[in-house]
This record gives structure tokens, sequence and C-alpha cells, in this order.
């Protein structure tokens, strides 16, 4: 029995007998139900409940995709130059379901947790406590905030990469530690 | 006699009518409670999209609060709202063992539960079973459900159509079948878009534009529009130039020109 009979029941059965032998009552709770009954036409429709937006985009994409996808981007292209050389298609696959969320996606929960560490230059140390902010994040410590900039988020990214990938351009270790981190 | 009668029928129907009204109350009380939770939840939602997750982490964390204290809600609907706003926060690991021990809901959330395990099957990587159940709620009354188990759906089928657990013939009568639950929904963005993933995927570069390019018509929004329009900037340098010129007009008012 859903919400709707249920009330109609009760509408049925305790309003005619409250009549016969408590009509104040009777009043009130007829006023009562048919408050509810009424408004049991929004009940009705909240039996539906909120439904979860939680499917994110799917990362698999052909390999000729993720290597447009390096290709495109010019500080990627040079970060990248060996592995898009070789056609490591498995680095740049498992680096791509990182990147392009981040850069093309723009993913909100990525850019939050990256955006202190953007803002003041420091991919690096962005990466290095990834993993370290998300706990903080989640079990509710206040001290991380993320200040409000109005500057495009991703060109502050690209311009870090491109930073990033001046210094440490041929430092493959680094860069796989640093996915390591972010994976 | 009779007014001792009258009285001892008076105390009676005076316990009744606060049976009534105790039950009409718990009843109320329950709708509110899931009426106050879902605005929460409906508040963090929109802060996370815009941006503001800092904001939103704190309403979804209220929402888990909230579902955790609350005696008026079902155990369905405490773990469920419960798992939501996990998700959201990234606490992935909490979000799956909730869902592994959520129970089985009344007939009118099976769907949200349906949804949930199909979830968590694909997060494992059983990208067969949640397909099945994706597929069976591509049946639904509900159009946000709808919308998501397509969107699974898609993502398990190119899923297995890629590691090969899924040959030409399953792969094609999967998009025959999300083409019949357009017919009914022609103007869904999100079943265009799934249309559109399993066209690239399948590396049939026209019908994906095609598909791209009504999914964004019918406005698509957020992270599915962005994916969208930077895959039309791939699918322009595989095609012919005879192709892209009717599509030219288009590709500039989005921007998504491959100059």
């Amino acid at each position: 029995m859903n919400l709707s009979e249920l009330l109609k029941k009760f509408y049925s059965l305790a309003v005619p007998y409250l009549f016969k032998t408590q009509k104040d009552a009777a009043f009130v709770l007829f006023s009562i139900l048919y408050t509810a009954l009424k408004k049991n036409e929004k009940i009705n429709s909240s039996t539906k409940i909120i439904v979860p937006k939680l499917i994110t985009i799917e990362t698999e994409k052909p390999d000729d995709f993720i290597l447009f996808f390096f290709n495109n981007n010019s500080v990627l292209k040079k970060l990248y130059k060996k592995e898009l050389e070789s056609k490591d298609l498995e680095k740049l696959r498992k680096d791509f379901k990182i990147l392009y969320p981040l850069i093309e996606l723009k993913e909100p929960f990525l850019c939050f947790i990256l955006g202190e560490e953007l803002k003041n230059g420091d991919l690096y140390d962005a990466y290095k406590k990834y993993k370290e902010k998300r706990k903080k994040i989640v079990s509710g410590i206040k001290s991380i905030k993320i200040s409000e900039f109005k500057e495009d988020i991703f060109n502050i990214i690209k311009l870090i990469i491109e930073t990033f990938a001046e210094e440490f351009y041929d430092k493959k270790e680094i860069r796989e530690y640093l996915f390591e981190k972010l994976s | 006699m009779i007014r001792k009668r009258s009285g001892s029928i008076y105390l009676k129907n005076f316990h009744k009518h606060i049976i009534l009204i105790f039950l009409f109350l718990t009843i109320t009380a329950c709708v509110s409670q899931k009426a106050k939770i879902e605005t929460i939840y409906s508040k963090a939602e929109n802060l996370y999209k815009t941006g503001h997750v800092e904001k939103a982490i704190s309403y979804y964390k209220s929402v888990i609060s909230k579902a955790e204290k609350s005696k008026d809600l079902s155990p369905f609907l405490r773990s469920y709202y419960k798992i939501l706003s996990y998700y959201r926060i990234g606490e992935i690991d909490k979000a799956l063992k909730e869902i592994e021990e959520i129970p089985f809901p009344s007939s009118f959330y099976t769907d949200n539960y349906l949804l949930l395990k199909a979830i968590y099957f694909n997060e494992l990587g059983l990208n067969l079973i949640s397909k099945e159940i994706s597929e069976n709620l591509l049946y639904t009354k509900n159009d946000d459900i709808l919308e998501e188990a397509i969107l699974l759906f898609s993502k398990n089928i190119i899923k297995l159509h890629n590691s090969k657990n899924l040959n030409e013939k399953e792969f094609l009568s999967s998009i025959k079948k999300i083409k019949g639950v357009l017919k009914k929904h022609f103007t869904s963005p999100i079943i265009h878009y799934s249309l559109f993933s399993l066209y690239l995927n399948n590396r049939d570069y026209k019908e994906a534009l095609d598909e791209a390019v009504l999914s964004l018509e019918l406005g698509i929004k957020g992270t599915l529009k962005r994916d969208l329009l930077f895959s039309i900037k791939y699918i322009s340098s595989k095609l012919d130039e005879s192709i892209l010129k009717n599509y030219e007009r288009i590709l500039r008012r989005y921007n998504v020109t491959n100059d």
C-alpha cells in the first residue's frame, strides 16, 4: 500500500466514524487529512527520490583520440615527446585518464583539490600533496581553502605545466612519481 | 450507567484519535525528513557544479550526518543518501561498502536500488553484470534513472567491446537498443551523448558527429558538453573536408573548428 492509498483508507474509515462519536475531533482530523490528501499529489511525485548523477564520462577513448589529445596541447606534446614518438599508448592512456578530466573536462573536484597549488604555481607540490589533501578535505579539516580567483584555471594549469615541463622536461622518473601519486 | 459507558467510549475513542494522529505525524515527519535531505543534497549539487566544491562538501557531509541520525527515514533511504554524498566527496570505498549493505527497498525505489548496484559492479570492473542491470533499467519510467542507466550501459558496452568480451554483432545490437529508447525520448541530450560515445569508440566518425551536434543542440551541459566539444575537434581531424563543409556553420558556432 502506498502513501496515497494509506491516507485514503484513513480518510474513509476514520472520518465517518469520528463524525458519529466526536464531531469536534472529526472536523480537526478531517481538515488535516484533507490537506494531506491534497498535498498527496506532491507526495506521490516525491516517491521519486533524487537520482544520483554520478556517472562520469568514459575515458576509454580510441588510441587516436588519446594521441590527438597529447599532440593538440603544445605543453603536453613536449612533455610526452618520447611516449608520443614511440606510441607508448599504455603510458599515455594511463595519464590521459587524469589529464583529460583535468585539462579539457574541468572536473570540479579535481580542480578544487589542485586549486591552491595551481594558484601558487606549484604543480609538483599539488601532486605531492594530492592524497594527503584529499584525505584532509573529506575528514573535514578546514585548514584547506580554495581561494576564489577569476582567472581561467586551465590557462594557469597550462602555464604551470609549461614551467614544469621546462624544468623537468626529461626527468621521466619525476613525472612517473607525480602521476603515481595522482592516480 | 449511561454516563459511565459514554465516558469509557470517549476514552477508547480518545486513544484511537491519538494513534491516528500519531501515525499521521509519523508519515509526514518521514516525508519532510526526506524532503529536507533532498533539499540539502540539491544545494550541494548546484554548488558542486558551479565549482564551489568546498561549500558543496560541507553540504554533502550534512546530508550524511542527517541521514545517519534520522530515525524517520527507512534503512534504504538512510543508506541511499549517504551513498550519493560519499561518492561526491570522493569517499568511494565508503560508498561501495554502503552499496554492498543497502537493504532492498520498497517498490518505489527499486530502480534507484538497481542503479546503485549497476554503478557498484561497474566500479568493480564487473562490466557484464553492470551492463545486464543497466540494460534492464532502459525500461524504467523514471527519466532521470533512464539517462543515468543509458550512460552506464554505454560505458559498459565500450569496456566490453574494447576488451573483446562483446562481439561486433552484440555491439551493434546495443546501439539499436539505445536507438529504440531514443524513439520515446528524442529530446534527451544524454541519450544522444551515449550514442555519440559508442559511435566514436567504433570509429564511426560521421555518425558520432551527428549525435554530438544533436546532443549540443538539445542543451547538454557540464563535463559531458566539454567532452563533446573536444571530441568534435578530434572527429574533424578524421573526416573529409567535403563532409565537414556541411557542418562548417555549426562548428563555428560552437567554436570547435580545427583550423
